[in-house]
């Protein structure tokens, strides 16, 4: 059949994050059974999960990024999240005895990273504003629990608990309603 | 052109005006910049595209002073002197589209409208600048709630783009303000896509047909605002943007939407999505003459061509063939919404009863009416409605990979193709003479070998045929089976697009 072309010459579509992200998963899956069946021949500490972990962490960050709100407050949050997750892990199931100090520094820090990415362009952000109002509230309640049931009274928890009160009445102090209108959008159930 | 050769022309051209004539850009940008409260970048776009247009104008012997009329600031109205504060729930149809999309995949669908001359993209752009205020809902973004995704106003300018992807290339949502749509231009030709989270077929017309008709305002001539082409600078109804779905839910009876798998065409299946579109444009009086002549419908008719040419496009010899026809809603429920209000109806045939068109007409014919009644049409949109209500309280990072399977597996294995007949456009006076023909393209899904689609305009029926395989079985058979009516369709498309 033969047929007049009414369509410009188009550009090459690039298919090579699809084959990366094709060949990774593989690569990941292979990986991932492999460090568990070893883990569980060799018996000893659960390192297997610290990988597995680790490498759900690189799939989700790098190969395969969200389709909406891919914006750098959200990976960021996520990011912080995942980081502390892991190095909690580090800590529970291979080196004990420090996460305590570090987690609440890392936390701080991301938290400072955050802040700054939002209140740099607020207009423009004020949209992705929800992950790190989530984050703070429950880095909030989080160093409440440490400080005030667990008595972790280490500076960097009291930094941190400070760093989030203080975002959080700023981030409240600066959207006013606005903040509640986005809540509104985010939890909708029509 | 280069932006910055385009500003030194500009510049250049405003060198050569009068005192006065300077005066009037000089009051004509100080008024456009009371209409744009925008990020800076964004602004500097904006007062961009007003410069190349006036240049435009005067390169075309247009008077500075009929030019500044055209493109008064006034126009804009308060779209982007004012912030972006409205957002809205997504549709029941729309719902699914966001949760089942992957990085491949994306319900996307396009509208085209053929002028009588070239376009002009610093008046397209203009048009397209003016045109979108009178549809805030397009000017939207998608993002994530916790239960639902919902679309939050963005504020920014719309570029219209020179066409340089696949028809229906997936469109970037990700980032803060990505837009849902884009415009494209090729030639003599005005492309629209959307993402089918916004709109359907009859939304995306009214968009269409007004976007050019403002764009053949600005080129000199006068189109009435009747037959679809909507006032730009009407004040959008609330009727407009609301999900009607909710409005004619009733409690009563309901139906599922699970079906069979249905037997699929053969060919592999192309990474690139569509790797061809194809199209037939036909006189619609004839086809009309050849439907009546059957006493059917062009849709039925055409629904059982499409089974004779699936017939000859698969492998096996024993199964069923499923055709997915979409019905606009609106002529069974009065709505004015510009959203998506569209079901559709499954249409059946086991391979081994198809023989004939005149043979398979009746059935067809008939199971056309029997989905489209009014009863079925109500059934299936409380059945949608009562599945969206059920799982609202699901948080989205359940629903996601929950409905991406099933959509992805029960979804698009349940029909062998589809074919959505967005029917005749009516087009004004002034519109109607600069417009040669339309055509109406559907983005691939993931497993359906060809996606059809019709569109009727100005005496021009334009089939087009999106398809997922360089098998060409199901389109050489489409075609002998349009020359046995006696119709010879006139073949345009693309090229196969491969990696």
């Amino acid at each position: 059949m033969d047929f007049e072309v009414i369509y410009p010459k188009i550009k090459k579509q690039s298919l090579a994050m699809l084959r990366v992200r094709y060949i990774f998963g593989i690569l990941f899956l292979v990986s991932s059974v492999a460090c568990v069946a070893v883990n569980l021949i060799l018996r000893g500490p659960a390192w297997s999960v610290v990988v597995l972990w680790s490498l759900y962490m690189v799939w989700t960050l790098c190969l395969k990024l969200p389709l909406v709100d891919r914006n750098l407050i959200n990976l960021g949050v996520r990011f912080a999240v995942m980081t502390v997750i892991l190095l909690i892990l580090i800590d529970r199931l291979l080196a004990p005895g420090w996460a305590e100090f570090v987690v609440p520094l890392v936390a701080y820090g991301a938290l400072i990273v955050l802040a700054v990415l939002f209140f740099v362009n607020v207009s423009k952000q004020r949209q992705n504003v929800m992950p790190l109002v989530f984050l703070t509230v429950c880095v909030v309640i989080a160093s409440a629990i440490a400080l005030f049931v667990f008595s972790l009274t280490s500076w960097p928890m009291i930094v941190l608990a400070c760093v989030a009160v203080a975002l959080l009445v700023a981030t409240v102090f600066t959207l006013r309603t606005r903040l509640f209108s986005e809540i509104r959008k985010r939890f909708h159930i029509k | 052109m280069s932006k910055k050769r385009m500003t030194n022309e500009y510049s250049a051209y405003i060198e050569t005006l009068t005192d006065g004539e300077r005066s009037r850009v000089d009051s004509f940008f100080r008024i456009l910049d009371q209409h744009l409260r925008l990020p800076r970048e964004w602004k500097r776009q904006l007062t961009q595209d007003f410069e190349n247009a006036i240049l435009w104008y005067s390169k075309n012997g247009v008077e500075l002073d009929d030019a500044l009329a055209r493109l008064a600031p006034s126009k804009l109205g308060g779209f982007y002197s004012r912030p972006a504060e409205e957002w809205y729930p997504l549709d029941a149809a729309a719902k699914v589209y966001p949760l089942s999309m992957s990085h491949r995949q994306m319900a996307v669908f396009r509208l085209s409208m053929y002028l009588d001359r070239d376009v002009v993209p610093e008046l397209l752009q203009m048009a397209l600048t003016f045109t979108i205020k009178r549809f805030p809902f397009f000017a939207t973004t998608i993002k994530n709630g916790f239960f639902w995704h919902y679309i939050d106003s963005a504020k920014r300018r719309f570029p219209v783009e020179a066409e340089s992807t696949v028809p229906c290339a997936d469109i970037n949502v990700s980032l803060t303000g990505s837009k849902s749509f884009r415009v494209l231009y090729y030639k003599n030709r005005v492309s629209c896509e959307f993402f089918h989270i916004l709109t359907d077929g009859t939304g995306g017309t009214i968009f269409l047909k007004t976007l050019v008709a403002e764009y053949l305002r600005l080129m000199g001539n006068d189109v009435k605002c009747v037959s679809g082409v909507l006032d730009i600078d009407g004040i959008p109804d609330a009727s407009e943007s609301a999900d009607d779905f909710s409005k004619y839910v009733s409690g009563r009876k309901s139906s599922g939407f699970v079906d069979k798998p249905a037997l699929q065409m053969g060919g592999k299946l192309s990474a690139v999505r569509p790797c061809q579109v194809i199209h037939f444009d036909m006189d619609s009086d004839s086809l009309r003459a050849a439907a009546r002549a059957r006493g059917a419908s062009v849709t039925a008719l055409v629904t059982a061509m499409m089974f004779i040419a699936c017939k000859s496009a698969v492998d096996r010899r024993q199964g069923t063939i499923h055709i997915q026809v979409p019905g606009n809603m609106r002529t069974l429920f009065e709505s004015g919404t510009l959203r998506n209000f569209s079901l559709y109806a499954n249409i059946h045939l086991k391979l081994t009863e198809i023989s004939t068109v005149d043979a398979i007409l009746p059935s067809v014919k008939a199971q056309l009416e029997a989905g489209f009644a009014f009863e079925k049409m109500q059934e299936m949109m409380n059945g949608a409605v009562k599945l969206v209500r059920s799982v609202r309280f699901v948080p989205l990072f359940i629903k996601c990979p929950v409905a991406r399977v099933v959509y992805g597996f029960l979804g698009d294995r349940a029909f062998t193709t589809t074919l959505s007949n967005l029917g005749i456009v009516e087009l004004p006076e002034g519109l109607s003479e600069h417009v040669r023909k339309m055509d109406f393209v559907l983005g691939t899904v993931a497993l359906a070998r060809a996606a059809v689609s019709m569109v009727t305009v100005n005496g021009v029926c334009t089939l087009s045929i999106a398809k997922l395989t360089s098998d060409p079985s199901f389109e050489e058979r489409m075609y002998s089976l349009f020359r046995d009516l006696g119709i010879t369709p006139r073949l345009s498309g693309s090229e196969l697009y491969s990696i």
